[in-house]
């Protein structure tokens, strides 16, 4: 006279959407485009292998270099035939890439909602090491749309700045609650890695929980 | 008469983190009223464990003694400040002692309250309260989380008033049990994608009917320490609060083995307890109208003096009363 297993409902696991937004210009050709797809490499494989993780974190990548392309929507890794490979050749249409992120988590988000999927906040992703020549309009409207998510507590950012040419005022702008970071060296494994756990810890948390970001770790970051 | 079972288990997470289990639940009976109470404390929360307990403790005492009150009140914003105000007093009493915010002591708060054929639900947070009226399950109160999985509103909150959730009714005969879970416990057994309760809801309410209040409390325990806990991270509990209406009714859609439980037969021969079973099954079909004693011996052909004893373990098990001479099924 005990409750079984076959006895309770199959709820889907609560998702997080993260999106990376990466700068794949030609200035990011040789090493730095090299070390960038080893870092989303391992991103991937640590996700892979945290079985909470998982099931909840769900990526897409979005590139911007030869104009703006979202080359993995989002969708469960599970799912992933294979870690996308990025080539660097154009220009740095930043403000395109971001409007093209922030629509899809929209999009995401009333996925979510239409299939009674719950969801923590989601998290952006910047990268870039210059600074963004797209459309003007586009990048104001971007750094618009960004800074209002992030005030109203609907999305965090994560803006970070590759080598000695990268725009940090620019990226600060994206970012009114943290200081942008400044990738040491082509340190990108490194910083996946941070990532991959900070993602996996979020996945656990309850309600009420704030999940401090290892800052010894990273350097420089609050709690979500 | 209503009995209730409620417990909690410490979650997965908590134990690997050393974090005591932060929900709480209470039962109480006073004044003529029976609430049972549940509150899940802030996750992170430092003293979420005490401001849970402290909440609930206050929080059911205080409806216990004001329920007429409470009801009678046609504003109901006037019944959340008098609410919120006993909440806050109970956590201030704490805060001095801990030396701590407010906020360390946060918590939901899930009540159900029932005196004569009123009753009275609260509902701030996630989590979920459940009813069974005409022996259906249904959802009273939803969880409120806010638009993401891992926010709420807790009973320290400047925005409270707004975001409790009270009800009151009668019971009119048709409404007969009401069930708190935390959302630990609502990813068993609340289907969120279709907003209900899974039908093993409804069993747990059902035995807690049937069985003796140990006899519940190991049942639940067992299964929430071994099957519930193992779904998620989180701290799970229940609260339950139910009459003792159709029981004949409840009984018979039970199995031999949960039958054999719920008559508290001592014999562990199964063949035996089968035929002892089927004796009993067929006195409740017999009594579906008043019969005298001899007419049930008549009936089931036993002496008078054995019928009786059989009469006794049924009227001990709630699914028969005895009025006038007269036996009826309940």
């Amino acid at each position: 006279m005990n409750i079984r297993e076959e006895d309770l409902v199959n709820n889907p696991t609560p998702r997080i959407s993260v999106c990376l937004c990466v700068d794949t210009s030609s200035s990011m050709q040789g090493a730095p485009i090299h070390e960038l797809n080893e870092g989303i490499k391992m991103f991937y494989d640590a996700v892979m292998q945290d079985e909470i993780a998982l099931y909840s974190a769900e990526i897409s990548v979005v590139t911007f270099g030869n104009g703006v392309e979202c080359i993995q929507d989002f969708g469960s890794l599970e799912r992933v035939k294979s870690v996308p490979q990025l080539m660097a050749h154009g220009y740095t249409p930043m403000g395109e890439a971001v409007n093209l992120a922030l629509d899809l988590f929209e999009q995401r988000k009333k996925e979510y909602r239409a299939k009674g999927v719950d969801y923590y906040q989601p998290w952006l992703v910047l990268m870039t090491d210059g600074a963004p020549n797209g459309d003007a309009n586009e990048l104001d409207r971007s750094v618009n749309r960004t800074v209002s998510l992030v005030d109203g507590k609907k999305l965090t950012v994560f803006p970070i700045g590759i080598g000695a040419e990268a725009d940090m005022a620019v990226l600060q702008r994206f970012s009114p609650t943290r200081v942008p970071l400044k990738l040491q060296g082509l340190k990108f494994k490194e910083f996946f890695k941070w990532l991959s756990q900070s993602v996996s810890r979020t996945s656990q948390s309850t309600p009420g929980e704030k999940v401090p970001l290892d800052v010894e770790g990273i350097g420089g970051w609050g709690e979500l | 008469m209503w009995k209730t079972v409620h417990y909690a288990v410490r979650g997965r997470g908590h134990v690997a983190e050393d974090i005591p289990c932060q929900d709480k639940t209470v039962a109480v009976h006073k004044h003529g009223v029976s609430v049972i109470a549940l509150a899940d404390g802030a996750g992170s929360a430092k003293y979420s464990h005490i401001g849970a307990q402290a909440t609930i403790d206050a929080v059911s005492s205080y409806i216990a003694e004001q329920f007429d009150a409470l009801v009678a009140e046609q504003d109901g914003v006037i019944v959340k400040q008098q609410l919120q105000q006993t909440i806050i007093e109970a956590l201030k009493d704490e805060q001095q002692v801990l030396e701590c915010d407010l906020k360390e002591l946060a918590s939901t708060l899930l009540v159900a309250a029932i005196k004569d054929d009123t009753f009275f639900l609260l509902h701030v947070g996630d989590g979920v309260i459940g009813y069974v009226k005409d022996e259906q399950l249904h959802v009273a109160s939803k969880p409120s989380n806010g638009e993401f999985s891992n926010s709420t509103v807790f009973v320290t909150s400047s925005r409270l008033i707004e975001n409790m959730n009270l009800i009151k009714g009668t019971l009119k005969a048709s409404i007969s049990a009401f069930v708190l879970m935390s959302d630990g416990t609502a990813e068993s057994f609340y289907e969120k994608s279709q907003q209900r309760l899974a039908p093993v809801v409804k069993r747990l309410i059902d035995w807690t009917a049937l069985l003796t209040k140990q006899n519940m409390l190991d049942i639940v325990s067992y299964s929430f320490d071994h099957v519930i806990a193992a779904k998620t991270l989180d701290d799970c509990s229940i609260a339950i609060i139910t009459n003792q209406q159709n029981m004949v009714q409840k009984y018979t859609a039970l199995n031999m083995t949960e039958k054999y439980r719920v008559l508290q037969l001592p014999t562990k021969d199964s063949r035996t307890l089968k035929k002892k079973v089927l004796r009993y099954d067929a006195i409740l079909r017999f009594l579906a109208q008043p019969k005298t004693l001899d007419e049930v011996a008549k009936e089931i052909r036993l002496k008078r003096k054995h019928t009786k004893k059989r009469m006794t373990i049924l009227m001990q098990s709630g699914l028969i009363t005895q009025r006038d001479g007269y036996y009826i099924a309940k």
